[in-house]
């Protein structure tokens, strides 16, 4: 497991000229744009260069001999997604920090409770969309993965175009006033939300997970 | 202790089916054609792919059923597969190191210097031959009981295959109980380094044969077509027709040079037996 994790992060650390040109473009848009963006901006540096991990694991049959290692392959979809957690986790973290920083800086006033509310609420979205690219990327080779997310994010579209629809028949039909219902969501308690989200992304995370060992056991290398 | 029992392994266009032994500390190789198996046997010895039937055990277990604590009893050296490319020599010893207990970091650094490898240099950027040396001596980095090295020559040039049988050699000159698994489409890579040889061809084991044997037992025949018609074929395994003759290939060259005074008798290289044993020659 060590040897997993030196390896993710080697890999990471061998980038570092592309590292260092997302940090100065993270402090430019951190001064430039709204302080929000970067906390998004950020993460979302760090998932591709974890999920970057899986395609040189996988290059040149990598994977056959990682497993000749004193490793099983469930041992490798834990470490990937132990790297992943810890990773994403600093990467936002980082991002925190500087968005604090260039609030300092640029003297401008800022709700301290509010942000840091609005910033724990983007973390599970990554993990969330993690927990679907890890599998994805374990299960198909990198060229053939990138198509089914494509495929995926189509799906999701289409659900919430459909959802959207649907709801409005039934709204129409049943006279439920689903908008209505939507800003009643308003008044739940932050926090609560923001535990209802960690909640949800540990189950779908954990799913992930078992999906992710399940799918190393039956590869072939 | 390796043993393969009739172990199969099923693919589209291509089905293995191989019986073999490799007791402890042996040198085993394993030759054969491009694609007639050996990647695939190795892939099963160490539980890389699922099997579709026989027997296998490896140390007294299941390649399926190893743990990571007992696959640090082999040295790997697949071809073509390694770490990550975009990594150094220096990542390599990092990563290792979290591998096993007993990453011997001293020693590997300086194989590595002996072999003139870069410490900074991305493995992408090095020559196959370096490639290749960094692999086997990557295999050799904690002390393991069994290497298994496929191909861990092919593609180099003379002295980079000296060097890299050399590092094999020393390998088992710091233990003898050490065994090696080694496969290779080149003949004489082998015959320097193996006790034993199994013949793989098209999934099937065709001839096990200690190199002793293969070499001071095995022979070539050459006569003539009319010769070759009174010939007692029973030590004949294979016969190859020529412009005006036939070259038979025997496991007794003896019996022939006794027998036969006319008849041409030569030792036999294991290059010779392949090419009448896969080249297509009949008895």
């Amino acid at each position: 497991m060590k040897g997993l994790l030196t390896k993710d992060f080697r890999i990471i650390l061998v980038q570092k000229k592309l590292l260092i040109l997302y940090f100065f473009v993270s402090v430019m848009l951190s001064f430039a744009m709204d302080s929000g963006f970067i906390v998004s901006y950020f993460p979302m540096i760090g998932l591709m260069l974890i999920i970057s991990t899986i395609s040189y694991d996988n290059h040149d049959n990598g994977m056959g001999f990682l497993m000749t290692m004193p490793v099983r392959p469930g041992d490798y979809a834990v470490a990937k997604y132990i790297f992943a957690v810890i990773g994403l986790f600093l990467t936002w973290a980082f991002a925190v920090v500087l968005q604090f920083i260039s609030f300092f800086i640029q003297k401008t006033p800022f709700n301290g409770p509010e942000v840091f509310m609005d910033d724990f609420m983007i973390l599970p979205v990554f993990f969330l969309i993690i927990s679907i690219m890890i599998p994805v990327e374990f299960k198909f080779s990198s060229e053939k993965s990138k198509i089914v997310l494509f495929v995926l994010c189509g799906i999701v579209i289409l659900i919430m175009i459909a959802g959207k629809g649907a709801l409005g028949y039934i709204g129409s039909r049943f006279g439920i006033n689903f908008e209505a219902m939507a800003a009643g969501l308003n008044t739940i308690s932050p926090i609560t939300v923001i535990f209802v989200l960690y909640a949800v992304c540990v189950v779908v995370v954990s799913i992930s997970l078992i999906c992710s060992i399940r799918i190393m056991q039956k590869k072939e290398f | 202790m390796i043993r393969l029992n009739n172990l199969r392994k099923d693919y589209k266009d291509f089905k293995l089916d191989v019986s073999m032994e490799v007791p402890d500390g042996r040198v085993t190789g394993l030759i054969g054609k491009n694609g007639a198996g050996k990647t695939t046997t190795i892939k099963a010895i160490l539980g890389l792919i699922k099997t579709d039937g026989g027997e296998i055990e490896v140390f007294g277990k299941n390649p399926k059923d190893f743990t990571g604590e007992d696959k640090k009893q082999f040295g790997v050296a697949l071809s073509d597969a390694g770490f990550p490319m975009i990594l150094t020599i220096r990542d390599v010893i990092s990563i290792l190191k979290g591998f096993y207990e007993d990453f011997d970091e001293k020693d590997f650094m300086e194989k590595c210097k002996a072999q003139s490898l870069p410490f900074d240099k991305a493995i992408k950027d090095f020559s196959s031959g370096m490639k290749a040396k960094l692999r086997v001596i990557t295999a050799m980095s904690h002390k393991a009981s069994v290497l298994i090295l496929d191909e861990p020559t092919a593609g180099l040039d003379v002295l980079a295959r000296n060097d890299v049988l050399q590092m094999i050699r020393d390998y088992l000159g710091e233990d003898p109980d050490r065994s090696v698994i080694i496969s290779s489409h080149i003949s004489s890579d082998l015959e320097g380094l193996c006790d034993d040889i199994y013949m793989i061809d098209n999934g099937k084991i065709i001839l096990h044969e200690d190199t002793d044997v293969l070499l001071g037992n095995y022979g070539l025949v050459k006569v003539g077509e009319e010769e070759y018609g009174s010939l007692d074929k029973k030590y004949i395994l294979a016969s190859q027709k020529d412009s005006y003759s036939y070259t038979c290939l025997t496991s007794e060259k003896q019996f022939y040079v006794e027998n036969y005074p006319k008849a041409v008798v030569e030792n036999a290289h294991i290059d010779d037996i392949i090419v009448l044993m896969l080249g297509g020659g009949n008895k």
